[in-house]
């Protein structure tokens, strides 16, 4: 009874192994509510356009095109997740996601646009910086709201999420400099705000637009993940999200958590936006009364990785992966939509994922009672 | 001066009307303690549904007997997809935010493949001839008259006998009662021998019905297709249902004042007043939202949320 278990045993049986089995199932189930989707509208062209979504993400063997193109999509979809995940283990759901992803879009475009003079070639580093600070200020005053005004968070978050992109968009229209007139978008920006393609070109080819900010997402997820797990804040911070009451009467402060959680999300959600429009050269926002879609991806992003900063990195790359994929179906005819209909029934399905871990784990103990 | 106020109280309508509906319907879910975050979803299953249907009838049936079909249909879809939700939180105790979350990104998708899979493109559109001009006697009613009786539609008066309906199974009926009492202690409910799943499925049963009805009545007074998008109405009749204290008359009143800013929003254009400030269209549609966070700011301390709202219910627990 009382030998040490394998260390094979121990991971199996662990909670991480759990989230990991759940994640592969709502992954699974996704994937085959998406194709029977396409076998009823599309039978003819339903296999070869399924095998497009699971492999256009590889791009043409041995070019690697579509690698570099996931991992240019990957970052708005890392940061985002990362922006839901490290605040949901604080117990608060940030639906605000969008609008700290918008003002930090349009911080970093401005910055860019407007002081390439000031900073010549790091511009794009101030750009980004500017980018954080503006999402985190928008994620600050969400905080603020919730932990001083007793707010409803998810309220809270849309109210934001909207006045943010509104916000933006009144503020372009009257930047000189920044706004072309008549025609509802910004100027192009910059090339000494484009962030630098750190070599990866060479790897991926020049038509394809992943650039440092992927290690930049990275370090971050691992920053986050050690916060988490090394630091007394990180500590504090969990302790709140799964007892708020409890944390308190520990003397914890509750509020000092939502509101550091709120500000870095933010400034990760924002940092997410500018690093996306900055990425690539020649891009453009235009004015939108739509919210971004990224702020819910990263919502998808989260749940899979059950808001581990460092799965968030895995289940990130892997939506941008179908996401490059989606696109490359648009060759049969077909909406990337379906990219999104697969998103959203994982989402749906990780809202009760526990009783996927719970079946495993059913499963595992009774394997080892039959050992 | 008196046409733009007639103007303003007709517009007005088309906002307050379908913000009032969804609300009401959320607040029936809300009031048997499961969050319904789904209502954008619920509305646009609806408002597809509804327009699939008047457009396939558009040539059969005549306008205002095919438009009051098919908000039987949007409500019809708007039960199909409550379901999944009310699955997902009642059966198996999910979190009711991931499912009701999950019901928002989904229909858009869905209902953009589904039209592009069966008309081969986006947009589902319908010959709108749903306008009543004027409703004879009754328009000739004072201040009343004019906003209510002309330039109208049926689905105007749908929404009054929707909150009415409400008003009456809340204070009156057994129904009313059994469902406040799962929403505020289920455990005990139980001890009296109410099902709590059985009413709550019923409760968000009827709030998908009235969500997907509110989506259609939505989109036909503004818009003569459905294009995968009700304008976050959704979204901020959650906040209606909050700020209305998950009480139909409190709702009412709300909906009246969230209607009020998004019709300034909606038709500054035309009134002098607002043309002499010369502010932002932006401006103009950020005040409702900003103006919901600085309403809850002063409201929220009293909350008269349901208590177990949010809470899957467990047997086991006392």
């Amino acid at each position: 009874m009382d030998k040490p278990e394998k260390a094979s045993v121990r991971f199996l049986t662990s909670e991480s192994a759990g989230s990991l089995i759940a994640a592969v199932i709502t992954i699974i189930i996704g994937l085959l509510l998406g194709l029977l989707i396409l076998l009823i509208i599309a039978p003819t062209i339903a296999l070869p356009a399924f095998r497009m979504l699971l492999t256009g993400g590889f791009g043409k063997i041995g070019v690697l095109s579509g690698i570099g193109r996931v991992l240019y999509y990957a970052v708005p979809l890392i940061m985002c997740g990362l922006a839901v995940g490290f605040t949901l283990k604080t117990g608060v759901f940030n639906i605000g996601v969008a609008g700290q992803y918008v003002m930090g879009l349009f911080a970093g475009l401005y910055v860019g646009i407007s002081c390439a003079g000031i900073f010549g070639s790091f511009t794009w580093l101030a750009a980004i910086i500017a980018g954080a600070a503006a999402g985190g200020a928008w994620g600050f005053i969400q905080g603020v709201l919730q932990a001083f005004f007793n707010l409803n968070a998810i309220i809270c978050g849309i109210m934001m999420n909207y006045t943010g992109l509104f916000l933006v968009s009144m503020i372009v229209e009257n930047s000189k400099g920044v706004y072309v007139r008549g025609r509802g978008w910004t100027e192009i920006v910059p090339d000494a705000a484009v962030i630098p393609r750190a070599g990866l070109n060479n790897l991926f080819g020049n038509s394809t637009a992943a650039n440092l900010s992927i290690f930049i997402c990275i370090a971050l997820c691992i920053f986050a993940w050690f916060i988490l797990k090394k630091t007394t804040l990180g500590y504090r911070m969990k302790a709140v999200g799964l007892n708020a009451g409890a944390a308190r009467y520990a003397g914890i402060s509750v509020r000092k958590s939502i509101l550091v959680g709120m500000l870095l999300a933010g400034a990760f959600a924002g940092l997410g936006g500018a690093m996306n429009h900055l990425g690539a050269s020649g891009t453009r926002y235009a004015i939108t009364d739509a919210l971004p879609s990224q702020g819910f991806a990263g919502i998808s992003v989260a749940l899979i990785a059950s808001s581990n900063p460092l799965g968030i990195i895995i289940s990130g790359i892997f939506i941008a992966f179908l996401e490059v994929g989606g696109v490359g179906m648009q060759s049969f005819g077909l909406d990337p939509d379906l990219v999104d209909v697969i998103t959203s029934v994982i989402i749906y399905f990780c809202a009760f994922s526990f009783v996927f871990k719970y079946l495993y784990f059913k499963l595992a103990a009774r394997l080892r009672r039959s050992e | 001066m008196i046409n733009i106020f007639y103007f303003f109280g007709q517009q007005m309508l088309l906002c307050f009307v379908p913000l009032m509906i969804v609300a009401l319907a959320g607040m029936y879910s809300e009031r048997s303690g499961i969050i319904n975050f789904s209502l954008e979803g619920l509305m646009l299953a609806g408002a597809f549904a509804g327009a699939m249907f008047l457009r396939s009838m558009q040539t059969v049936l005549p306008g205002n007997v095919a438009y009051s079909l098919a908000l039987v249909v949007a409500g019809l879809a708007g039960i199909a997809v409550m379901m999944l939700h009310s699955y997902s939180s009642v059966s198996l105790g999910g979190s009711q935010i991931v499912s009701g979350m999950a019901v928002n990104l989904l229909i858009p998708a869905l209902t953009i493949v589904l039209a592009r899979a069966i008309l081969g493109v986006l947009q589902v559109d319908y010959a709108n001839r749903f306008l009543i001009a004027e409703i004879p006697v009754l328009s000739a009613v004072p201040i009343i008259g004019p906003i209510f009786f002309r330039q109208t539609y049926i689905s105007t008066f749908i929404g009054f006998i929707v909150f009415i309906i409400t008003v009456v199974v809340f204070k009156k009926t057994r129904f009313g009662m059994r469902l406040h009492a799962v929403g505020e202690h289920p455990q005990a409910a139980e001890s009296l021998g109410i099902k709590v799943a059985a009413t709550r499925y019923r409760a968000t049963a009827i709030s998908g019905f009235f969500a997907g009805l509110g989506g259609l009545a939505f989109i036909v007074p503004n818009a003569s297709e459905y294009a995968a998008s009700v304008a976050g109405y959704g979204y901020l009749a959650c906040a209606v249902v909050i700020f209305g204290q998950w009480q139909p008359i409190r709702i009412l009143w709300a909906s009246v004042l969230f209607a009020f800013m998004k019709t300034i929003a909606n038709v500054y254009t035309v009134i002098p007043f607002f043309i002499a400030l010369g502010w932002s269209t932006y401006v103009y549609k950020m005040i409702p939202y900003i103006a919901t966070v600085i309403i809850l700011i002063f409201t929220s301390k009293k909350s008269s949320q349901p208590k177990a709202l949010g809470e899957p219910y467990d047997r086991s627990v006392k």
